[in-house]
């Protein structure tokens, strides 16, 4: 893995250093044919782009369809992609996108302005199912300049709206006249990416293959297979005797696959981290000495090494260390069960009747801990913070619930403390988890600190969005939040991932923020 | 009244009976907290405002009897409308149907290699009563009744999969064969056939041996064997055929459970069959499907009873309907 991160190194250095195109790069010639199988636990659900909220569809989508803008995976700037250039007017309103010409979706019809405008007015419509629509609240109307250029008017300044732009544009002239919710090409799609879909076999697999008129060039391999194994233990072995060629690699399997030479296996960081959630109307947790009492109490070092195997570390903010707006200088609550009790006992906590279980105003401390069933890392959270918390004489009840309960149940704010994690964007923008007033969406523990609902309002409408101003401003929240303990932050983990020797690719293999199959239509069979 | 009569007026009570059955579990279903939002949403989910327009989309603010009312009216047209949860938008009937297939081949081998080697088993147990070969047969009957399926899936897996590399480990078929014959199918099938055929080759082994020793009991053994016959022909020509009966009601009574899959076998196998849909639909809260399924099921038990209970009326002259 030394040698691996080397890479990567070498890569942030030559992108620092200015060096553009590549101009000294070896470019290897791939040879074409062959087909990738993609091992996966869980089959799609839908294939179209703005309905997405799983892995698997994620993963197909992705290679069917195209978006205007691609994120470098090394700095993760927004490059061009189907838009070859784009401008952002003084006063941030305005959103000038220059398609390229003559892309082509799979059926042969060209993509247009129009294509691009109806993406995005279907994105925005109520009646859309889609999971993001958050994204393009800000959006006030997409306009058609000319076939090839595409404007879109936001209500007002929105620094993470060009990453927006990422979204996969859907043909219009097979949508137009269809639900979107329940179209027939939500399951056999028309994109305009690398491969096309050829069948889906549901709970068995999806099948794509490359698309001949590519405008990037058509991808190397023939096919790939998204196959469903819905057995983790199978689904690894079929990694180690090559039935499945690219899939995640548990934790505990990792220095099996290590001492193989078939498989190669990448380690990566990815932009998530994992929390201790309090219900803030709780009448405990609405102290913040019960708080950061607890913060005390729970060693997150032992979740880290315990449950992640050393795959991943220690959290204590909101914000992952692979954003360029992560703060490094927060420093994690020391481990101390002493402290943690004596900050209860200040606050008012004793075990009066003996039954060490402390009580305030003649009220038991004993809450009701919640997290997905399922999930089996979150599930061995769960048993240590029990453990721990028992120790300075608070009782917990813990309790795995499955995915459609667990959301009735957190959304409706009925909770004392969950277990979750959060996948962020690329934007470090997180209003939505963290403003009282206006982008609540995700705000369901209650926080509220008009400090940070005035800090994220400004990181949006930084002039220009310059990334330094901005910077300033998130780690100044991040500073904030951190002082509130409204979460425990526990944990960023890594993400692993075996792919079988025999492929190689042009651009380089690599584990990245934005996942390991990003150029998966420059993979090629070594020899 | 004749079995015919009697047929007719067991028919037309199926279909109060099919209402009864999905008004009581569409309530339930719907009852049960969570929603198939949930699902399309994902960690999305958890913003209160995209659950309410997601479930409004889908209509499920409307009152309950309403929703009732409107899923009644299209399955009386026989419609049994598109997935929610699981592939929003495919045709219920259509993801029904693509599982019926691999469900029957792989339940009815599981059967066939059950009879095959529990028939054999349970004779000779009877005939050798408390022979070594009786017990080791009790030992291996027990041992296949306890031994969990998916425990058992996976170990063979692991020796004949990965270990050997004789059988494929997961699937209906490989992806990579791209003309597959009748054998690359049945290797497939091998492991969750054998699997799924231990589960009930030892209830069947121990349910034929205690009929054949029941069997074998009967004055008209003893008569058959006073006769002069040959051993053979007392036990595979009188007794045999009569111990094997009561196999024929429980091979009846299986029947429902040929189409309504096997989830852990599937699970570990990887086989696209009807228990992986219908647990995968529940999970999701799929109403759509989840409702087609029990319907289907209920119809399959009602049928299933009717046929038995006038089968009986020909096999034994002791019952009459009035």
């Amino acid at each position: 893995m030394v040698r691996k991160s080397f890479v990567i190194f070498v890569f942030l250095l030559a992108s620092l250093t200015g060096c553009t195109s590549g101009s000294n790069e070896d470019i290897k010639e791939g040879k074409y044919g062959g087909t990738l199988i993609w091992g996966s636990i869980g089959d799609a659900k839908i294939l179209n782009p703005l309905l997405v909220s799983d892995s698997a569809s994620g993963d197909i989508v992705g290679l069917i369809y195209d978006s205007l803008i691609e994120i470098n995976p090394n700095t993760l700037e927004p490059n061009p992609k189907m838009a070859k250039k784009w401008s952002i007017s003084e006063d941030g309103l305005t959103y000038t996108f220059y398609l390229n010409e003559g892309i082509k979706f799979h059926d042969g019809e060209i993509l247009t302005s129009e294509d691009v405008k109806f993406t995005f007015d279907t994105y925005k419509n109520p009646n859309t199912n889609a999971p993001n629509q958050a994204d393009v609240q800000n959006l006030a109307a997409v306009e058609i300049i000319d076939d090839y250029t595409v404007q879109f008017n936001l209500n007002k300044p929105d620094c993470s709206f060009l990453l927006t732009a990422g979204l996969g544009i859907i043909p219009s002239h097979l949508y137009k006249d269809e639900d979107i919710n329940t179209a027939s090409i939500n399951l056999s799609p028309i994109g305009s990416g690398p491969f096309k879909f050829k069948e889906w076999f549901p709970d068995d697999r999806v099948v794509v293959e490359a698309f001949d008129d590519y405008y990037r060039g058509r991808p190397y391999l023939d096919r790939i297979i998204y196959k469903v194994v819905p057995d983790n233990t199978v689904l690894t072995e079929q990694l180690f005797i090559g039935e499945v060629d690219v899939t995640g690699i548990e934790f505990d399997q990792v220095e099996r696959f290590k001492a193989t030479s078939a498989v190669e296996v990448y380690e990566y960081d990815v932009l998530s981290y994992g929390y201790l959630g309090y219900n803030l109307k709780n009448e405990f947790f609405k102290e913040l000495n019960v708080r950061k009492a607890i913060s005390h109490a729970i060693d997150k070092e032992v979740i880290v090494d315990e449950v992640f195997l050393g795959f991943g570390e220690v959290a204590n903010v909101p914000m992952p260390p692979t954003s360029w707006a992560y703060n490094p200088n927060i420093e994690t609550p020391i481990y101390n069960i002493e402290l943690a009790k004596k900050i209860l006992k200040d606050t008012g906590f004793e075990d009066i009747d003996g039954n060490g279980i402390i009580d305030k105003n003649g009220k038991e401390f004993s809450f009701t801990l919640m997290t997905n069933k399922g999930n089996k890392q979150r599930e061995k959270i769960a048993i240590i913070i029990k453990d721990r918390l028992n120790k300075i004489g608070i009782e917990v009840k813990i309790q795995y619930l499955e995915w459609p309960t667990f959301v009735d149940k957190v959304s409706g704010k009925n909770f004392d403390a969950i277990i979750l994690g959060w996948s962020l964007g690329i934007d470090p923008d997180s209003s939505s988890i963290w403003h009282s007033e206006k982008a609540k969406d995700f705000n369901f523990i209650s926080y509220h600190n008009p400090k940070v609902n005035d800090i994220l309002d400004k990181g949006l409408i930084v002039p220009g969005c310059k990334k330094e101003d901005r910077k300033k401003l998130y780690w100044l929240f991040q500073e904030e939040v951190a002082k509130d303990n409204p979460y425990l932050f526990l944990y960023y983990s890594k993400a692993v991932v075996g792919v079988n020797n025999k492929f190689d690719s042009d651009t380089g293999i690599e584990g990245t923020p934005i996942g390991l199959l990003w150029n998966v239509d420059r993979w090629y069979f070594k020899n | 009244m004749s079995v015919l009569n009697y047929a007719f007026r067991r028919t037309l009570l199926i279909i109060p009976m099919l209402l009864g059955i999905s008004l009581i579990s569409f309530s339930i279903i719907h009852l049960a907290p969570g929603s198939p939002a949930a699902t399309l949403l994902g960690p999305k989910a958890l913003d209160p405002a995209a659950l309410e327009r997601v479930n409004s989309n889908l209509g499920l603010d409307k009152p309950i009897y309403l929703q009732y009312l409107n899923w009644i009216s299209s399955i009386a047209q026989g419609d049994f409308g598109v997935s929610i949860g699981i592939m929003p938008g495919k045709s219920v009937a259509d993801l029904i149907k693509s599982r019926i297939l691999p469900t029957l081949e792989l339940s009815i081998s599981a059967l066939l290699l059950a009879l095959l080697v529990a028939i054999p088993i349970g004779v000779i147990s009877a005939t050798r009563q408390y022979s070594t070969f009786d017990h080791l047969a009790t030992i291996g009957a027990f041992s296949g009744i306890s031994l969990p399926n998916f425990w058992l899936a996976l170990m063979l897996i692991l020796v004949f999969s990965v270990e050997l590399g004789w059988l494929p480990s997961s699937g209906l078929i490989d992806p990579r064969i791209n003309n597959p014959t009748i054998l690359d199918y049945l290797r497939h099938l091998l492991i969750p056939a054998f699997v799924l055929g231990t589960a009930s080759m030892g209830g069947l082994v121990r349910f034929i041996r205690a009929s054949m020793l029941e069997v074998l009991r009967q004055d008209y053994i003893l008569t058959a064997r006073a006769k002069g016959l040959s051993e053979r022909r007392v036990l595979y020509k009188h007794a045999l055929r009569n111990a094997l009966l009561p196999l024929v009601t429980i091979i009846g009574m299986s029947i429902p459970g040929l189409l309504s899959g096997a989830v852990l076998v599937e699970t570990v196998t990887g086989w696209p069959g009807m228990g992986r849909l219908a647990v995968n639909a529940v999970f999701a809260r799929d109403y759509p499907i989840i409702m087609a399924l029990v319907m289907i099921f209920s119809l399959l038990v009602i049928l299933g009873n009717l046929i038995a209970d006038i089968v009986y009326s020909y096999v034994d002259p002791r019952i009459r309907y009035e």
